[in-house]
């Protein structure tokens, strides 16, 4: 008989809070077994401002989804985000040990140790020591062990953030009494989830434009080589146009989501929209141009930032990118966000499709990042080291008997 | 699967400064009331199973304490077989008329119909009998045992109407009507005069056991001399060995007064008593009042002249 475990995906973002629950059966089947979502208390620009608040918020979505799914959680797999969050290139580098030139594992390890050394400061913690290609005397190679060379070097990105603002999102899972098992940046998250292999071989980069931040992840060769977190989101949309259009929030967001596009045409000046469009006291009537305006504006902004860290690394190479950008989360169900992307990145865009092996629900932007871990708790990540859960009598009785 | 493969080259932060050595102390965890309720529900959940697992391994006792406990009572062979007869045995002498008068069997009882526990209960009810066992033997048999009590004495009990009722007294001291005995087995059992308690009854009768082995010593060691002997008077012989001075009396037909210790050796004295008669009976048979055994050392004779000698 197959062992399972229930594991909870939990993305605690600035406007939503989504769980998604899936029941791992052997080391290979999931089913998505239940999920819920609901809107966002104590976190700005995807940082806990509000560890109360946030807490009864992500609590009772992972009860709920674990009301749906009739189960309870067994572990959970966090998604990260946030302006903290910061990388950095290393590389390590070791001679070959060995009188005959030829690479053995140690000093593989040498070459990784080497370039993991890097210490932080004390208020940072690491959240990912992600692997680039190694090269011997300078050549790329995919692996090096028993190849000849006398200089191993190998590439790390890796991702750190801010030790009291991590701790926050694990004490808000911790108090609901569930281990934290794994914790993976949003946008790789994303990426894990909406490329395909191929893709990451031939280099793309995915964007992730939530509410309070835009994450992003850049592969190139099958690695991942950069990421970083803008901290502009569709919020910010929706802010700029309820003080440029005078209105409130929630006119702002609807008209963002029922007359937006991502970027402006010169048609749009003629055009005249309706604010409400339900002929109600107080509905007026607003020019096009001044909604895409505002918005081609803010999103101008985010894909500029991501253009300038690409160029900053010396990483936008459009011919490196050749999939192209892939543009998920909710934000970016914004008509014309691939039209904007591909004039300010110059790159191929397109909106991101959800993988076909789930259901239609679960087929959209808002739930790539919470499918991507997932997708983590099913193949792990590599050298991850294992959780500690206690294994005892009654942890083993309490699996047994689901309490 | 959901995505593509493993992430090549890994992605894991394990090691010095990972957030993974973020663990906080528990207490600093953060509370929330959907918290609190779902670690409630585990709790509840957790003694619910328990409860319920305790309910289950205390059914399972009871359920084979019961089966234990009522396989007497299991038919193991067809209810419906009758009895068909009853094996009486005892090691007395109680007759068959006896059991038919004491035990009420309806006809055609099934071998399961008949209370075996109840029938033990009214054979044991006559004192006669000392214990009983009563004992299904398939298909269609019961048998009833019975030890009798033995009697050591005979009562005689003057009623109020002035007519004269015998009992019959056992080792135990037990007083009992005395059904089956012959009137030659009775003849050879003593009469016996009984101790009479501070409040004046006669009952209970105690240390009885002590008189029946000095009767039984005598009737197997001195026969012929035992046949003589009529009356047994524990007038002075409370049946309580502890005290000094218990005697028994013997009334005799050779000697109308005999007297045994009750804290000494019963061979030794009848040894000496023997001893008396014979050496007496060479003196030519002078007639004797009264034989005291229970002397220290000697045995005092007082003839019928008066005078008393020592042996």
């Amino acid at each position: 008989m197959s062992q399972s475990r229930v594991v909870g995906a939990v993305e605690i973002g600035t406007s939503k809070v989504t769980v998604l629950l899936g029941e791992i059966v052997g080391d290979s089947g999931l089913n998505i077994i239940g999920h819920s979502s609901c809107f966002s208390k104590g976190v700005k620009k995807g940082v806990i401002t509000d560890l109360k608040a946030a807490s009864d918020c992500v609590h009772a979505a992972i009860m709920t989804a674990e009301q749906n799914a009739k189960t309870r959680v067994d572990e959970v797999f966090l998604a990260q985000t946030g302006s903290h969050l910061r990388g950095n290139f290393n590389v390590g580098t070791t001679n070959v040990g060995s009188s005959d030139s030829i690479v053995r594992s140690a000093d593989i390890e040498q070459a990784k140790e080497d370039a993991k050394r890097r210490k932080l400061t004390e208020e940072r913690t690491y959240i990912h020591h992600i692997q680039n290609p190694f090269s011997i005397d300078g050549q790329p190679v995919e692996n090096p062990l028993s190849k000849e060379g006398d200089r191993l070097q190998v590439g790390y990105w890796s991702v750190h953030g801010d030790s009291q603002l991590v701790s926050d999102s694990l004490r808000v899972i911790r108090g609901i009494d569930l281990d934290v098992s794994d914790m993976i940046i949003s946008s790789i998250a994303s990426g894990a989830v909406l490329l395909e292999d191929s893709e990451k071989d031939n280099g793309a980069l995915v964007v992730d434009i939530g509410g309070g931040t835009t994450d992003f992840v850049l592969y190139r060769k099958g690695y991942i080589v950069l990421t970083g977190v803008v901290p502009v989101g569709g919020d910010h949309i929706t802010n700029d146009l309820s003080i440029g259009l005078r209105v409130g929030r929630k006119s702002a967001e609807e008209s963002k989501l029922k007359n937006g596009r991502a970027y402006y045409k010169s048609g749009d000046r003629d055009q005249k929209v309706w604010l409400y469009g339900d002929m109600t006291i107080g509905d007026r009537e607003y020019p096009l141009a001044a909604i895409t305006k505002i918005i081609e504006a803010r999103v101008s902004e985010i894909f500029d930032i991501i253009k300038d860290q690409l160029v900053e690394a010396d990483l936008l190479v459009p011919a490196d990118i050749a999939s192209g950008v892939i543009l998920t989360g909710g934000s970016s169900r914004l008509e014309g966000i691939d039209e904007a992307a591909r004039r300010s990145l110059g790159l191929e865009a397109r909106q991101s499709e959800g993988p076909q092996d789930v259901s239609p629900e679960l087929r959209v932007p808002e739930y790539s990042t919470a499918l991507g871990l997932l997708h983590y708790a099913l193949t792990g990540q590599e050298d991850a080291q294992q959780s500690a859960k206690p294994v005892g009598i009654w942890n083993r009785l309490g699996s047994i008997l689901n309490i | 699967m959901i995505g593509s493969g493993k992430q090549k080259g890994g992605t894991s932060a394990g090691g010095k400064q990972s957030w993974r050595e973020l663990a906080g102390p528990r207490r600093s965890r953060v509370n929330s009331p959907q918290a609190r309720k779902r670690r409630q529900s585990k709790w509840f959940k957790f003694l619910a199973v328990l409860v319920l697992l305790f309910a289950v391994v205390g059914g399972l006792g009871w359920v084979g304490w019961t089966f234990k406990n009522r396989q007497e009572t299991i038919p193991m062979t067809p209810s419906s077989k009758p009895i068909e007869r009853i094996i009486f045995d005892t090691d007395g002498v109680l007759p068959d008329d006896w059991l038919s008068q004491t035990i009420k069997l309806r006809p055609g009882m099934s071998m399961m119909g008949a209370d075996i526990h109840a029938l033990k209960k009214s054979v044991e009810a006559d004192v006669q009998v000392k214990s009983a066992s009563v004992e299904r033997v398939f298909p269609s048999d019961l048998q009833i045992r019975v030890k009798e009590r033995v009697p050591a004495l005979r009562l005689a009990i003057a009623r109020a109407d002035g007519r004269r009722q015998l009992r019959l007294v056992a080792r135990d001291g037990v007083v009992y009507d005395g059904i089956g005995y012959s009137k030659a087995r009775l003849k050879t059992l003593p009469f016996v005069q009984p101790y009479r308690h501070v409040d004046g009854s006669f009952f209970p009768m105690r240390g009885i056991e002590s008189v029946a082995e000095l009767l039984e010593l005598a009737r197997s060691t001195e026969p012929k001399l035992f046949s003589t002997w009529q009356v047994v008077s524990l007038q002075h012989y409370s049946g309580d060995l502890d005290l000094l001075g218990q005697v028994i009396e013997v009334r005799s037909t050779l000697v109308p007064r005999i007297i045994f210790s009750s804290s000494a050796d019963y061979g030794r004295q009848l040894d000496r008593l023997a001893y008396i008669l014979a050496y007496v009976s060479n003196l030519g048979n002078p007639s004797i009042e009264r034989i005291d055994l229970s002397l220290r050392g000697s045995a005092a004779v007082q003839f019928s002249s008066g005078r008393v000698g020592t042996f």
